[in-house]
């Protein structure tokens, strides 16, 4: 394993800004309203990022202030006042009034230090409707900036009428009751839920996959088929008043592994932990199996764990096996290269079940990272393949890196999002849509899952996809769309 | 005109004339009155997104973005989906200098100096433009002294485009200081090719043209992406503006925004400017003007076949061309005849119900080039979704239409939020009953409602550059061969909306889902 790590200054890679990550922290809570103070470019790259809460969830307003220049320079605080009272009135008016209010700048409001606390304040006193007012520039920082100020903010004040000793006595929330009748009812998984190890997942956004948003629903699932309770996933189809029961769970798991300082901080102070286990993402087989498995031995049952696995196996077996065209799929896969560029876990985690259950090499892995700690822990999960399979690993790599690299390995194809597929193309090289974001990054509308031990089916859908492009289509697509070079 | 009974009428809404739209607002300047009158008007893109992408059509350069990571983040977004992928274009590298808050509080002209110098060594670009953004514009980078620092030791050209977010925020306004800057890339030039045209106001596709190519060597520029990439079977507005040039006679020299760095300069050379986009190709053919004294021809946006015959036939009394023209036309409208006719007896009289962009708010040229293309099919052209801001930011191709005499309806208002109208509301407002309207729309979310408001019922033609893909034919539907697909998409989508009874499912998702319901 070959680690590149860039010590230029400058950068070229997937990192949107600050209010990026928390648009789409704020828009996984049902009935929430953003404001959006700053300009027309940022607001609509919020507005496009918001849409990935969409398909299954709900519908979060980006309300923009409308600056225009001359507010940026002379202060915009008049605006803000006016759009937080005409839209938190009006959705009043509607009957349908916000359970929470983020206003949230760019970097022109930034700079020009408009006052938005001060005025969520007046806005709030008038209104009675809670408002969080968060400084978001992109210089501030990326995705996981963003998202810990929400996720910081919402347990601050949202939570703060809570002390440690309160927690420990809390009842237990809708969830979990929840979870309790369904469990009853399967009288084999009753003993689990006396030992109320249950988890909050955090941040699912972060992890990665175009599909999170589905990955996250089969995380729960199987969490909960090995006898793991699930208290709170923050923040997808989040219902505030829920916030409560957040100390329930014994744990959180961070699902990127970025480090929220801010987030992690309070969650200590709240006697309410961070699994600190380096655990893979569960994508493909072998990662689910060891993902799982730890789960099920530390928080959970094991033996319902195996049982849930293979009743999953099963499914998969009556699916695939002696089925002509998996087989003819599997065996054309096999022994291909590839690259990778993704959010570190995510890549790391899709390196190993490329490698372990496809038989695909993943000749050059780029990881991009916010913080130390998810950079150092997706090399470590590179390292029990190390000496499997020689590769490249670079660490925030440049587009222009990844792309010299990518031509370099001579891989088959590549694996990323849709920023990074013209430059493949250009390369001559196929692509596939794996990581990054819903948002115009794939055209699949199916409701599936790209974890778990299901989620193969989709992967092998999707891996088979961009096979069929490499060696079937491929100059029949570049003679029609794309200039062929002689 | 007095607006029926539609609830519009209430809001303040009325029918009036583009002329006097513009007219009534304010200078996009004004903003306490903008403000006062506009209730959160907020833009579309900014014109970073806008700079940048227009340099995305040229070849071997790299954008050098001063500003945080994510300002590029927004522009690669934009770019990779909108502009590559959908237009066939290569991948723009666009490096950024990674201002932080240090960098904000103390200056990032040293991470711009060293990030030019690093990308001079490591990509080897032909060309870099400089681009700044909201932060490092308003703590006043000097941006021109750190590039003249730079310059002094790379080898590479650098230009600067300045683009900070919070400037210019109506999108005519960005488009107009944006373009000119190109004439700044430009040499002056003793010789002048005879018989040469350059086709100015190309912003979103690499053409194909043959001399592209050739320049450029097929040199490749770490992207992967070489000179001359073409739309294939799907061409773009230049390959017929090309065949129509051609056709007469005449050699194109350059097609603007596209080559290389090479190919820009050398623009000069050609004889006469011809204008593709107003909004992209006027203010700089004006500037050519002035700086090369380049002559231009003001037709543009040839959508139809009265307007496109006017476009060559400006040309052809230029250079001389007059007897191949009008041979050319004679030909063209030969073949063009019967579909126009048939078109024509369908939609006689109807009213065309044209959207300036749903949600964006802000497309004027095509939609006024279509409108005139349709009256010249006997309908009666209004345009509606337009904000008045972003019309008076158009100033420039306000001027040309009403110097062609076209100054059709379109729907005033204050747009407030910039929410979209509601376009049963619009239908109300004109008192037209189904059967009596055509919805040309130009971009997504099109207004769609089973039981109400569906392709099945009213006819639905898409115009957006974009979404619009015609075997063929150009996907705005300039020249001839855009004409004769834009009369054949009107007819398929009568004919669907006549004879079919069944939602789509866009419709149902929208609207009633079942017919049992």
């Amino acid at each position: 394993m070959n680690i590149i790590k860039t010590d230029r200054q400058y950068k070229d890679l997937m990192k949107p800004g600050s209010f990026i990550g928390s648009t789409l922290t704020a828009s996984g809570i049902k009935n929430a309203l953003i404001v959006f103070h700053g300009i027309s470019g940022c607001n609509i790259e919020a507005t496009h990022f918001r849409s990935d809460q969409i398909p299954g969830g709900s519908y979060v307003p980006v309300i923009p202030t409308g600056l225009n220049e001359a507010d940026c320079i002379q202060g915009g605080n008049e605006k803000l006042l006016s759009t937080l009272r005409t839209s938190i009135n009006q959705a009043i008016a509607r009957s349908k009034t916000p359970e929470i209010v983020f206003i949230l700048t760019s970097d022109a409001t930034s700079i020009v230090g408009d006052d938005i606390k001060t005025a969520a304040k007046v806005v709030e006193e008038e209104t009675g409707v809670k408002i969080i007012a968060l400084d978001t520039p992109g210089f501030a920082g990326g995705l996981v900036h963003g998202t810990d100020l929400v996720l910081s903010e919402l347990l601050n004040k949202c939570h703060s009428e809570l002390d440690s000793e309160s927690i420990q006595c809390s009842k237990l929330s809708s969830n979990t009751v929840k979870m309790l009748k369904q469990v009853q009812h399967d009288n084999q998984r009753e003993n689990i839920i006396q030992a109320q190890n249950s988890v909050n997942l955090i941040a699912p956004h972060l992890i990665g996959s175009k599909n999170w948003t589905n990955d996250t629903d089969e995380i729960i699932r199987l969490l909960q088929g090995a006898g793991v309770q699930v208290n709170l996933n923050l923040c997808r189809n989040f219902d505030l008043k829920d916030i409560d029961g957040f100390a329930e769970a014994k744990f959180n798991y961070v699902l990127s592994s970025e480090k929220l300082r801010t987030f992690e901080k309070t969650c200590s102070d709240l006697n309410s932990e961070i699994i600190r286990e380096n655990l893979p993402l569960p994508v493909g087989i072998a990662n689910t199996e060891e993902w799982l498995l730890w789960f099920a031995k530390n928080h959970g049952n094991i033996e319902l764990a195996k049982e849930f696995l293979v009743k999953d196996q099963k499914f998969i077996q009556k699916q695939l096996r002696f089925n002509y065209n998996f087989s003819w799929m599997s065996t054309l896969m096999y022994g291909k290269r590839c690259g990778i560029l993704a959010n570190a876990k995510f890549g790391a985690s899709l390196a190993r079940c490329l490698l372990w259950d496809f038989g695909i090499v993943p000749k050059v892995i780029g990881l991009i990272a916010e913080t130390d700690r998810a950079e150092e822990e997706a090399v470590e999960l590179l390292k029990e393949i190390e000496n499997q399979a020689e590769f490249t690993v670079l660490i925030n790599p440049s587009y222009f890196d990844y792309g010299n690299y990518l031509k370099k390995a001579e891989v088959d194809f590549s694996i990323g999002s849709i920023q990074d597929k013209p430059l493949c193309i250009g390369h001559k090289i196929p692509h596939l849509s794996l990581s990054g974001f819903n948002f115009f990054n794939q055209y699949n509308f199916i409701p599936w899952p790209s974890f778990g031990i299901r989620g193969v089916l989709g992967l092998m859908t999707e891996l088979s996809i961009v096979l069929e492009e490499a060696f079937y289509l491929k100059n029949m697509i570049y003679s029609n769309n794309y200039e062929s070079f002689e | 005109m007095e607006l029926k009974t539609s609830k519009l009428l209430k809001a303040g809404y009325k029918w009036v004339k583009v002329s006097e739209i513009f007219d009534e607002t304010p200078p996009v300047t004004a903003s306490c009155e903008i403000n006062k009158r506009f209730p959160a008007y907020e833009g579309l893109w900014c014109k970073l997104i806008m700079a940048v992408t227009s340099y995305a059509m040229t070849k071997n350069s790299v954008a050098v973005i001063h500003g945080p990571t994510n300002c590029a983040w927004a522009v690669r977004n934009f770019c990779s989906t909108n502009y590559s992928l959908y237009y066939g274009n290569p991948f723009l590298h666009m490096p950024t200098t990674n201002i932080d808050q240090n960098s904000v509080i103390h200056g990032g002209s040293e991470a711009l100096i060293k990030t030019l110098l690093e990308v001079d060594k490591d990509y080897k670009p032909e060309h870099i433009c400089v681009f700044d953004t909201c932060s490092t514009a308003l703590i006043a980078d000097d941006i021109q002294t750190a590039i003249n620092i730079a310059q002094s030791k790379c080898i590479t050209k650098i230009d600067y485009i300045p683009s900070a977010g919070f400037t210019s925020i109506p999108l005519g306004k960005s488009i107009e200081e944006i373009t000119v800057k190109y004439a700044d890339m430009m040499e002056a030039s003793s010789e002048i090719l005879e018989n040469t045209v350059n086709i100015l106001g190309q912003y979103k596709e690499q053409q194909d043209s043959f001399s592209v190519k050739k320049i450029c060597n097929g040199k490749r520029d770490g992207s992967g992406g070489g000179c001359g990439k073409g739309r294939g079977k799907y061409p773009d507005d230049a390959s017929e503006l090309t065949r129509m040039i051609e056709a007469i006679g005449l050699k194109i020299n350059r097609i603007l925004i596209s080559g290389n760095y090479d190919y820009i300069k050398s623009a000069p050379h050609a004889a006469v400017n011809v204008i593709s986009c107003p909004t992209w190709g006027l203010p700089l053919a004006e500037k050519m003007k002035e700086k090369f004294n380049t002559p231009y021809l003001r037709h543009s946006i040839p959508i139809g076949i009265e307007p496109t015959s006017k476009w060559v036939r400006d040309l052809a009394s230029f250079t001389g061309k007059q007897k191949e023209t009008e041979d050319f036309i004679e030909k063209e409208i030969s073949e063009l005849q019967e579909i126009f006719d048939k078109t024509r007896n369908l939609v006689k009289g109807k009213a065309a119900l044209i959207e300036c962009g749903r949600n964006s708010q802000t497309a004027f040229a095509r939609p006024m080039a279509l409108a005139r293309a349709l009256q010249e099919l006997g309908m009666i052209p209004y345009l509606f979704g337009l904000h008045p801001v972003e019309l008076k930011a158009k100033s420039v191709d306000v001027d040309y239409f009403l110097w062609d005499g076209f100054d059709p309806q379109i729907l005033a208002g204050n747009y407030a939020y910039q929410q979209p109208v509601d376009i049963t509301e619009v239908v109300k407002s004109l008192d037209l009953e189904e059967g009596q309207f055509v919805y040309f729309t130009q971009d997504v979310f099109p207004m769609a409602k089973a039981g109400v408001f569906d392709a099945k019922n009213i006819p639905r033609v898409e115009t957006g550059v974009h979404l619009r893909r015609v075997i063929n034919a150009p996907g705005r539907g300039v020249g001839f061969r855009g004409a004769k697909s834009l009369y054949e998409n009107i007819i398929e989508a009568l004919k669907f909306s006549s004879a079919n009874k069944k939602a789509t499912l866009y419709g149902r998702v929208h609207g009633k889902f079942y017919e049992f319901e």
